[in-house]
């Protein structure tokens, strides 16, 4: 009887073990679309063998371990990648807001200033017309209106991604607290020699978000927890202590500091990743440097037209009248060396039209001393009108051009950002196929496991009243 | 390696993402036409794309421009037709007035008609075109011309403007408009040019010397001929300088006076009116004298005065004086070489005190109205290698203001010199037309036919005169008509350059419709098929076998 007892309970254990195994199995199923979540098997390990006489009977089966399926490789291919996408996708908004600044349809800065320029050339056809040089005002204030508006929408750009930083961070300090608490978590699950399936799983899914948002990168460190930090080095999580990172605003500027255990640094460029170094490179590279070039721009017209302009007699027979306010930063360049950025600098922010009387513009060249200025004298309009045309910024560019090259600019690197986003979303794609295909669920190979498990509990079903009829025959023996 | 519905998912949604991005963009491309919207687009088409748009915006203002000067022109035609119907009357009134049959009553009718014309002629030069006078220069808002209120036909002086019969209050600028890129085409005239016959440059140096004959410039010079140089003046004794004598010293001077005219390696050039043409050098090369080679200077002197300036280096001594002495040889009985005037044996006089050879031709006797006529004739050797030396001279023939003087540049042997023979017209023929009729409504009304110094200078003389007057004018219409056909041209040019710069522009930033058409029908196809396969996959299930 006591063989029949054991075979009694090796079935027991065998209906145990498949029913915890279509538990499993089960689970799987409910988390098909569960992001992150890794497929878990049971691991089975059959009951110790007993000594019968000369050789041993197994005692059953048991579960030993719930494991997860898991690649390291791809765990880190897919964080490397993250920060690839983040970097590039978040790059894209605010260069299709440039896109749309520097526009190259019929309505941009180039087409003001060949009208500014057509204008005057209008004029020097009938420059006594006051009609004709209230427009040439008039244009000379659109002009002036959409360098200043290229400005303030450079300005507005960069504080919606000041405004983006600022919301993610809340959600970054969130995220790097909860990767502490759940090293904390699988630490203790797993020091009692059972695994912390789910909580590694949400500890990857996390890090994968803060790798996407600051380009997180991580090393395993034992317990089972992870470090996170940034691509400099600087550390974000140690173990189960988190930093935290702030924002820190003086007027329109906005810096990022990290408080690491008592110790406050700044995070520049180089210490960041993913999206906030693509939002921080426009911000602070990309941005600036178009602002240089929009400021050379209007630096340029303004003191080259208020140049001709003052060697100009007006109707009133002044000369020396200037057309566009001279920018903050000017020097008399010539003969001193060219203007520099510093010169340049607040020019298109700060420019506007400086003459307001239609009498004043200089159409006609400077009248000798003592003489007055003839209405029908259109030679300095024509000087002037021929500007646009003619002078060249540094040697190498007309005004257009430069505008050309600024545009081109912005596009080149829009461009580059498509093609780069869709590369490194082709790759996020293929590696996360790939994960899945390694440790993802498939209904498929759940559906045969539940089969497979199902007749593994039927035949234990049977095998026990199998048992059972044995057991009956024995106690029918004694009738 | 196994695929889960989740991979097979979200490839699906990523190519149908990029599918339905990409249809996007081609339909947006469909709609507005254009396949260049934002920079990335094509960021290598923007820097043609702004230039081309820059151009096309010039050539439409060149157009604008064209347009605007052929009006002005048009119109200004317009009124110099007039003019010509004016001055065509006054001479047919003036050739009528000579008829002896006319009494006093008929004469004074004939003035007042002038005088009438004469203000017509008035309106016509302060003609007002959309606003503007248009023959005012710069000053488009005054009248250019008024009555001289101080006018008195015994002051009249045709080298004082101040005297002359009418003012002109507009000034000598002209208004030049760009009508192409670089081209600027002065779209008026001046009323000085048209109406008082004083060019523009004259008028800026401030009516100096209202009218010029022409003028004849040597370029550089350096002597020695290496032949004998003979001065034959007209019944005069021929005066041979030989070619020893034509070195650097202070006596040669015939031979520096021939040298100022047919230089080896220099070039004579004549001007009129400031527009120069060029003789061509002259070369000494092939000058043949043994083959009777003369060159001839000839000064038609008409009882006014020429004068010939020679300029020089410092130091070089012979300039003025060698001329005069080379005249004072010239005369029936050869003077002292250093003389400074004298008195030529066909009555002209010369003089070289004021600065400038003066020649004046005698007014009365029997020489009235004599030429002077010099003649050089190169004798020797055949001359070689040019004149040698390293000194350098110019010099100018200034013909007296609107003289009948001509000066003719003649000779056999000029074609080897590199020349050809020229006239020099002493007539600047520019006159003005206001003195003229002024002039002839006087001669009429005292009946004054051919008396030159008489009232109003005689009207056969005047007759002449508005000759002159009528081709001066015809002469700015002309002028004026060559540039309203290039502006034509120019039109055409801006026209066909606006087509073909739209072209090119279209290149850059038009969708190619059919090729949009295309490739959306592509893509639609694409799109439906992904449609359709992600919708298969899902119908696949081992549920249903289960």
């Amino acid at each position: 009887m006591a063989g029949l007892f054991n075979a009694l309970n090796a079935a027991r254990t065998s209906l145990e073990v498949n029913q915890k195994s279509i538990e499993v199995i089960g689970n799987n199923i409910s988390n098909l679309n569960t992001k992150g979540y890794s497929r878990q098997q049971v691991v089975l390990e059959t009951y110790p063998a007993t000594n019968f006489g000369d050789f041993f009977i197994g005692q059953g089966v048991k579960v030993s371990d719930v494991s997860r399926q898991h690649d390291v490789f791809i765990e880190k291919a897919l964080q490397g990648k993250s920060a690839d996408f983040g970097y590039q996708n978040a790059q894209t908004r605010p260069l299709g807001e440039l896109e749309q600044v520097f526009a190259v349809t019929n309505d941009n800065i180039s087409t003001d200033i060949d009208n500014f320029f057509d204008s005057i050339h209008e004029l020097s056809a009938n420059p006594s017309d006051l009609v004709q040089r209230n427009n040439v005002i008039l244009q000379g204030n659109v002009l002036t209106t959409s360098f200043n508006n290229i400005v303030k929408s450079l300005d507005t750009i960069q504080e919606n991604i000041n405004d983006t930083i600022v919301s993610e961070v809340d959600g970054i300090n969130a995220q790097l607290k909860e990767v502490a608490a759940l090293n904390d978590r699988i630490f203790r699950i797993e020091i009692h020699g059972q695994t912390a399936n789910s909580a590694r799983d949400q500890r990857d899914t996390i890090i994968k978000q803060l790798a996407v948002k600051i380009g997180a990168e991580t090393y395993d460190t034992e317990n089972g927890m992870v470090s996170v930090q940034l691509p400099g080095g600087l550390p974000l999580v140690e173990g189960t202590m988190a930093m935290s990172i702030s924002t820190d605003s003086t007027g329109s500027e906005l810096k990022l500091k990290l408080h690491a255990g008592g110790v406050t640094r700044d995070l520049g460029l180089k210490n960041l990743g993913g999206q906030f170094k693509g939002l921080v490179e426009i911000r602070d590279k990309f941005i600036p440097e178009l602002e240089a070039g929009v400021d050379k721009l209007a630096y340029e017209i303004s003191v080259q037209v208020n140049l001709q302009h003052m060697a100009g007699g007006a109707l009133d027979s002044t000369t020396n009248n200037i057309f566009f306010s001279m920018p903050p930063n000017y020097v008399q360049s010539p003969p001193a060396p060219a203007p520099t950025a510093t010169e340049y600098a607040g020019a298109a922010r700060n420019m506007s039209v400086a003459i307001t009387d239609p009498r004043k513009i200089a159409a006609a060249n400077a009248p000798a001393a003592g003489e007055s200025v003839a209405i029908g004298d259109n030679r300095n309009a024509l000087a002037l009108s021929n500007i646009g045309a003619n002078y060249l910024i540094g040697g190498v560019d007309n005004f257009n051009s430069l505008y050309g090259q600024l545009t081109a600019k912005v596009g080149v690197e829009s461009n580059q950002n498509q093609l780069s986003l869709k590369g490194a979303e082709d790759s996020l794609v293929q590696l996360e196929n790939f994960r899945d295909g390694l440790v993802g669920v498939s209904l498929e190979e759940e559906m045969i496991s539940l089969i497979q498990f199902q007749r593994g509990f039927e035949s234990s079903a049977k095998f026990l009243s199998t048992v059972d009829e044995m057991m009956n025959t024995i106690i029918d023996l004694k009738r | 390696m196994k695929v889960t519905d989740n991979s097979t998912f979200r490839l699906m949604q990523t190519n149908l993402n990029r599918i339905t991005n990409d249809l996007l963009k081609l339909r947006n491309q469909g709609t507005t036409g254009l396949k260049f919207n934002v920079s990335s687009d094509d960021p290598g088409a923007i820097r043609p794309v702004l230039n081309t748009r820059t151009e096309i915006q010039e050539t439409k203002r060149y157009l604008t421009t064209m347009g605007n000067s052929s009006d002005r022109m048009e119109s200004t035609d317009g009124h110099l037709q007039h003019v010509e119907n004016i001055l065509v009357r006054v001479k047919e009134i003036a050739i009528h007035s000579v008829n002896a049959s006319l009494n006093q009553h008929d004469l004074t009718t004939l003035a007042d008609e002038i005088a009438e014309l004469r203000n017509e002629l008035l309106d016509a030069a302060n003609a007002v075109v959309d606003g503007k006078y248009i023959f005012a220069g710069f000053q488009e808002n005054t009248p250019p011309f008024v009555k001289n209120p101080t006018y008195d036909s015994d002051l009249y002086d045709v080298s004082n403007v101040s005297t002359w019969p009418y003012h002109y209050q507009g000034d000598h600028n002209s208004t030049q408009l760009e009508i192409t890129s670089h081209e600027f085409l002065e779209v008026n005239l001046t009323g000085n040019e048209v109406f008082m016959g004083i060019s523009n440059e004259i008028a800026s140096a401030g009516y100096t010397t209202p009218y010029q004959g022409q003028s004849l410039t040597s370029g550089q010079i350096q002597p020695n001929t290496g032949g004998d140089i003979t001065i034959t003046p007209k019944d005069g004794v021929a005066v041979t300088i030989p070619s020893a004598d034509l070195t650097d010293t202070d006596d040669n001077y015939a031979g520096k006076v021939s040298a100022l005219l047919n230089q080896s390696g220099t070039g004579l050039v004549s001007t009129t009116n400031a527009a120069t043409t060029n003789l061509g050098s002259l070369s000494l090369t092939g000058f043949d004298d043994q083959a009777g080679d003369t060159y001839d200077l000839n000064i038609s002197s008409g009882g006014s005065t020429i004068s010939v300036q020679l300029d020089g280096p410092a130091g070089y001594d012979y300039t003025l004086d060698g001329l005069a002495s080379a005249l004072a040889n010239t005369l029936p009985t050869p003077t002292n070489l250093s003389s400074t005037g004298g008195t030529l044996a066909n009555g002209v006089s010369y003089d070289i005190s004021s600065g400038s050879l003066v020649l004046t031709g005698p007014n009365t006797g029997p020489n009235a109205g004599a030429e002077i006529e010099l003649t050089e004739t190169i004798t020797g050797a055949t001359a070689s290698g040019g004149i040698g030396g390293n000194k350098t001279v110019y010099g100018t023939i200034n013909i007296a203001p609107n003289s009948s003087t001509d000066v003719e540049i003649a000779g056999a042997g000029l074609g080897d010199l590199g020349m050809s023979a020229t006239n020099l017209s002493g007539a600047s023929g520019n006159i003005d037309l206001f003195s003229i009729l002024t002039k002839t409504e006087e001669a009429i009304r005292a009946g004054n036919i051919n008396d030159l110094t008489g009232a109003g200078g005689s009207i056969s003389a005047q007759i002449k005169n508005l000759e002159v007057a009528a081709n001066q004018n015809r002469t700015h219409r002309s002028t004026l008509g060559n540039r309203a056909k290039r502006v034509e041209t120019a039109i055409t040019h801006q026209e066909d350059a606006k087509n073909d710069l739209k072209k090119l522009l279209s290149r850059y930033q038009d969708a190619d419709m059919i090729q949009t058409y295309n490739d959306i029908i592509q893509k639609e196809l694409a799109f439906k098929s992904a449609l359709s396969i992600t919708g298969r996959a899902s119908q696949i299930s081992i549920l249903d076998y289960l």
